[in-house]
């Protein structure tokens, strides 16, 4: 078993968690606060931590929290397992993914390209609409938009996804 | 057969009786022109073409009728045909890849078509399996696909999506 984190509240959706500094350095997650040794992370990071990194993580009531009992007791979104599941898999990669603008959107950058990954679940259905406010914002951000579909079994598959006028196809 | 050989030689619309890739060659354009209920609309449309039902030559707007009745996306299809053939694409059925048009920015026979084309309207619900089908297939067939999404005023966004490895 690796360090110990101790999550000591929440704030704005997010883990506040003591621990180590260099643990979150080291893994690049989350974002230090003015209390000492103390960080605020995404469900995501602290489940990263707790599986890939093999930390203990104990709860603010002093009981140990494996990954299940991470999502049971934080999850917040239907797109937190899902999202955790892509984080993971572009982690694998070797990107440093980190939690974007949205509950289902994940950022990284690669070869000086930044990109913003928008998570989708292989059963839940996706409007057009709201496919293309997504990519607009992402692109008012000047990141490259990206599809990340998660099927049942936790394998993802990407698109990137560009808007096009006529004159741009010829 | 004249005219059927005109339209086909000058905008590449429809596609001779039993030929099944067409090509243009002398013996092709001599045969009658078999066209989609969209490539006939088109030409109607455009006062190339007259359409008879027992006699009787179809209005515009009766024609419209017998295409929705057997095309329910009809109306967004043909937006979509319209735009591209305005353009110079030339447009074929992409039934076989799953998708509604597969553009060619010349003609079939002179290259591949380098986009697929899905017609989806603004605001429609999609399966993640159907846009994983749609990818992966364009994908293998070495094409872009293209989502059109189009609007209640017309107005169509064009949206490449293309698989890609992180």
């Amino acid at each position: 078993m690796g360090e110990t984190l101790r999550i000591v509240g929440v704030k704005d959706g997010k883990l506040l968690v003591r621990g180590p500094p260099e643990i979150f350095a080291e893994a690049r997650v989350g974002v230090k606060t003015t209390e000492p040794s103390t960080y605020l992370l995404d469900l995501v990071e602290l489940a990263y931590l707790t599986y890939f990194k093999e930390c203990e993580v104990v709860d603010v009531d002093g009981q140990n929290l494996k990954l299940g009992d991470l999502f049971s007791k934080y999850s917040r979104s239907r797109y937190d397992w899902i999202k955790f599941t892509t984080f993971l898999d572009l982690r694998n990669r070797g990107r440093v993914a980190q939690p974007g603008y949205g509950e289902n959107v994940l950022v990284f950058e690669m070869k000086g390209q930044r990109y913003a990954v928008y998570v989708v679940e292989e059963n839940s259905p996706l409007n057009t609409k709201e496919l293309l406010s997504w990519v607009d914002s992402a692109l008012l951000k000047n990141l490259e938009p990206v599809l990340a579909l998660v099927d049942a079994n936790g394998d993802v598959t990407y698109y990137t996804v560009r808007k096009y006028r006529l004159e741009d196809l010829v | 057969m004249d005219l059927a050989r005109c339209i086909f030689d000058a905008s590449f619309i429809g596609k001779p009786v039993g030929v099944k890739k067409p090509r243009g060659t002398e013996e092709e354009v001599n045969r009658p022109l078999e066209l989609s209920l969209i490539e006939a609309y088109y030409l109607m449309e455009k006062g190339i073409l007259k359409i008879f039902k027992d006699g009787k030559a179809l209005s515009l707007e009766e024609f419209k009728a017998v295409c929705e009745t057997h095309l329910p996306e009809f109306e967004d299809l043909y937006k979509n045909y319209k735009e591209f053939k305005d353009f110079g694409f030339t447009i074929r059925s992409a039934l076989k890849y799953g998708t509604d048009f597969a553009l060619y920015k010349t003609r079939p026979g002179l290259e591949h078509a380098p986009y697929l084309v899905k017609v989806l309207k603004y605001g429609q619900v999609i399966e993640p399996g159907d846009l994983i089908s749609w990818g992966r297939l364009s994908h293998s067939v070495r094409k872009d696909l293209i989502l059109a999404v189009t609007h209640q005023s017309g107005l169509i966004t064009y949206v490449a999506l293309k698989w890609f490895k992180p």
